[in-house]
């Protein structure tokens, strides 16, 4: 395995520690021994073959998925089964799905109160003002009463990126946050995202977006059946990758 | 609190048996004639008769509407006018309340099920008859072998439930005082006192069926979700 | 044809009075026995789908028992054999409830539990099909257990039941007509009454027929505007009101599995 660490900023103490992960699905090994460090303040894209273990990782890290076997560390606080360092870590991490996950029977400004309300306890005006700042700043403010049925996905997937950020999380996870949208809706949250890593926001990003990629990462992790099997600089890795699986991998999202 | 005896329960099982069998029979000739009233009074809606199919269509909402115990009650009062005006002599025909309990299950059922089939027919897919188009199979050979048969497939679970409800309801004869399991019980139970000990035993043994043959539907069901039908 | 309710009955009333009466606890028993089903049918509908095992097994016992007993035999079970099985002080004080309560309650109470067992299964049908991302985004959002039960996932399942629940609603207040086999008089009892009193079958029962059917209009009617009441904007109409008769029947409606027509 390619090891080929990034610079990592000032701030030693790594956000999230996966060590040893192991994640099987009945008799099918979907995580085998999976380690990856993320430091505070880094920008990590994950990429891979669908079934690779990619979005399993990342649901992991939110526990999501329970794990079989290793550690996570998130922020400092072990993922054990304790129903409360599960809901701690929760609340510091926000996650975006592939398919929004918005809830349809609350408007959009509903969707991102709730949680900082009854997770975090915020008054309501707080909780109100709070999300109308968010809102505005994936520019959607002005559809914060309507419900998100009666938007589009790209607009849908910004909510749900302004829901996550309200809770205040220290690291943003996104699981392949375009893939369900229309091609022309792919930029408008793309742009969103890069903004979010420009003002310095920890981030696992499953994707295979390799403009964005290049953009933003800090490092690209490469996964297959359920292995890292190569992380490196984006721009040597688009440009050269080291295994064999890697290459086959890019010239099929190439061509 | 009185010691319970559930001796005497054995001591009349040969009665309960008897009532249960009249229970199992009514359900069973309700069902046969309620499924066959039923399908045609689905395939009136579904082929939109004029005048039958607004007529259906009134009688089922009515039937639907008004509790069962009503509707037995208007049947042990029309039938023997109705029956009396159909043989000529316009003299009310005494025909019993056993002959009643069956002609009311057997319609009242007919509504229930024809509304299942009607959905079922609207459900089945338009490529369906269109394919039947294509092979220039006849309308009663389209319905006959090939719309029908998928119906009653994709609704056998609800076909079936609504045919548990259906024996569960036979119960209600006991407003006629006719001897099903419930009747049966409650006829003894007035004879020797011991109602506690009846009742249990009829509530366990309606509970008893009513389990076996509901685990029965579920596993129907479970079979057809993994054939990847409609669930 | 129905000039016959305006007379006068023995008791110096009209045989109308005895309908009226007779529709007022058919309502009494359906409009109470409602809450009280639906208030324990939301709470075993959960109970249907929680982690814990021991609860689960509890709701589903529930379940299977009020479900599959007739509920004419629990009406019995209610009225005849609680009383015997209970401490003696105890049942001779039940016995004891003056009339109308004393066969009032056992039934309001029968009709209810019954009805919730039926209630709950609509409850479980409609939380599991909901999409498995909601519970994931309400997990990744901190929100679990009874935050999440409490604003996303029953706001969602009872929005998708109403359509089925409407027949839920149409069964009990037919089934409020079983209680008269315990001797509560109500609007089929009263029928009959009226039927034997004066030889006027047709007036009797056709005057309780169509009190029935008023009564299922109006609770389709009402079924359908909370329905629309509840609809989440920008979501399609589940179901619109087509023609005049009362379907209500399952396999329309949004949730796969749930329990089929009731009379």
């Amino acid at each position: 395995m390619q090891q080929e660490r990034t610079v990592s900023p000032a701030d030693p103490s790594p956000m999230v520690v996966v060590e040893h992960l192991v994640k099987r699905f009945g008799s099918f090994n979907a995580l085998s021994d999976v380690n990856l460090e993320v430091a505070k303040g880094e920008k990590i894209v994950l990429c891979g073959p669908s079934g690779s273990g990619k979005s399993t990782l990342i649901r992991c890290i939110n526990h999501i998925e329970k794990h079989d076997s290793g550690r996570i560390v998130v922020d400092g606080i072990e993922l054990t089964d304790r129903i409360c360092d599960i809901n701690n870590v929760r609340s510091e991490v926000g996650m975006v799905f592939q398919s929004f996950n918005l809830f349809p029977h609350l408007s959009v400004l509903e969707n991102c109160m709730l949680a900082p309300m009854k997770v975090r306890g915020l008054a309501e005006s707080e909780a109100h003002q709070r999300s109308m700042a968010l809102l505005r700043k994936v520019r959607i403010h002005d559809q914060a009463n309507k419900y998100p049925a009666q938007l589009s996905g790209g607009q849908q997937q910004r909510v749900a990126i302004a829901r996550a950020l309200c809770m205040q999380p220290k690291i943003m996870l996104f699981d392949e946050p375009t893939s369900a949208l229309d091609p022309e809706m792919v930029k408008e949250v793309l742009e969103t995202i890069v903004e979010l890593a420009q003002d310095g926001m920890t981030m696992v990003c499953v994707t295979h977006e390799m403009g964005f990629a290049r953009e933003v990462a800090d490092r690209v992790v490469f996964m297959d059946r359920g292995s890292i099997v190569e992380e490196g600089d984006p721009s040597r890795f688009f440009r050269a990758p080291n295994t064999e699986r890697a290459k086959a991998f890019l010239n099929q999202i190439i061509h | 609190m009185n010691s319970l005896d559930f001796s005497i329960v054995v001591q009349a099982w040969p009665y309960l048996w008897s009532g249960l069998l009249f229970s199992l029979s009514l359900t069973a000739a309700a069902f046969l004639v309620g499924m066959f009233l039923g399908t045609l009074f689905a395939l009136v809606q579904h082929f939109e008769l004029r005048i039958l199919s607004q007529l259906v269509r009134s009688y089922v909402a009515l039937m639907r509407s008004i509790p069962l115990i009503l509707v037995l009650f208007w049947f042990f009062f029309l039938v023997p006018i109705v029956l009396g005006h159909l043989s000529g002599n316009g003299r009310p025909v005494p025909v019993g309340a056993t002959y009643t309990a069956f002609i009311t299950f057997g319609l009242f059922e007919a509504a229930y099920y024809s509304e299942i089939i009607r959905v079922g027919l609207r459900a089945v897919n338009k490529g369906q008859f269109e394919a039947c188009q294509a092979l220039a199979l006849s309308t009663f050979d389209t319905y006959r072998h090939v719309v029908l048969p998928q119906v009653f497939r994709v609704a056998s679970p609800i076909i079936l439930s609504q045919t548990i409800i259906l024996f569960q309801d036979t119960s209600l004869v006991y407003v006629l005082s006719l001897t099903d399991l419930l009747g049966a019980a409650s006829k003894l139970a007035q004879l020797n006192g011991r109602l506690v000990e009846m009742y249990l035993a009829v509530a366990v043994v309606y509970l008893m069926i009513g389990c076996a043959a509901s685990q029965f539907v579920a596993s129907l069901r479970r079979k057809y979700a993994i054939a990847g039908a409609r669930r | 044809m129905f000039t016959v309710l305006l007379e006068k009955t023995v008791d110096g009333q009209r045989y109308i009075d005895w309908l009226v009466s007779g529709l007022g606890w058919t309502l009494a028993l359906a409009f109470f026995g409602w809450w009280i089903a639906f208030a324990i049918g939301v709470v075993v509908g959960i109970g249907r789908t929680v982690q814990n095992p021991f609860l689960r097994a509890l709701a589903r016992l529930y379940v299977e028992i009020f479900r599959n007993i007739p509920v004419l035999v629990q009406m019995f079970l209610w009225y005849f054999v609680l009383p015997e099985l209970l401490p003696t002080t105890m049942g001779d004080w039940i016995k004891q409830i003056p009339p109308p309560w004393g066969t009032f309650l056992p039934a309001l109470w029968c009709l209810g539990l019954y009805t919730a067992a039926r209630i709950a299964e609509q409850v479980r049908a409609g939380i599991e099909a909901l999409p498995r991302g909601q519970d994931e985004a309400a997990a990744a959002l901190g929100l679990s257990g009874y935050l999440a039960y409490r604003h996303i996932i029953l706001p969602q399942a009872l929005r998708l039941i109403v359509p089925s629940l409407t027949s839920e609603v149409m069964g009990i207040y037919k089934n409020t007509s079983v209680a008269l086999t315990i001797g509560v008089m109500e609007l089929t009892a009263q029928a009959r009454q009226i039927s034997d009193a004066t030889f006027q079958t047709f007036a009797a029962f056709g005057a309780a027929t169509l009190i029935y059917l008023a009564l299922a209009l109006i609770a389709y009617q009402t079924m359908m505007l909370i329905d629309k009441a509840v609809r989440i904007p920008g979501t399609a109409p589940g179901r619109e009101a087509g023609g005049s008769d009362f379907d209500a029947v399952k396999l329309e409606s949004p949730v796969p599995n749930g329990m089929e027509v009731v009379k």
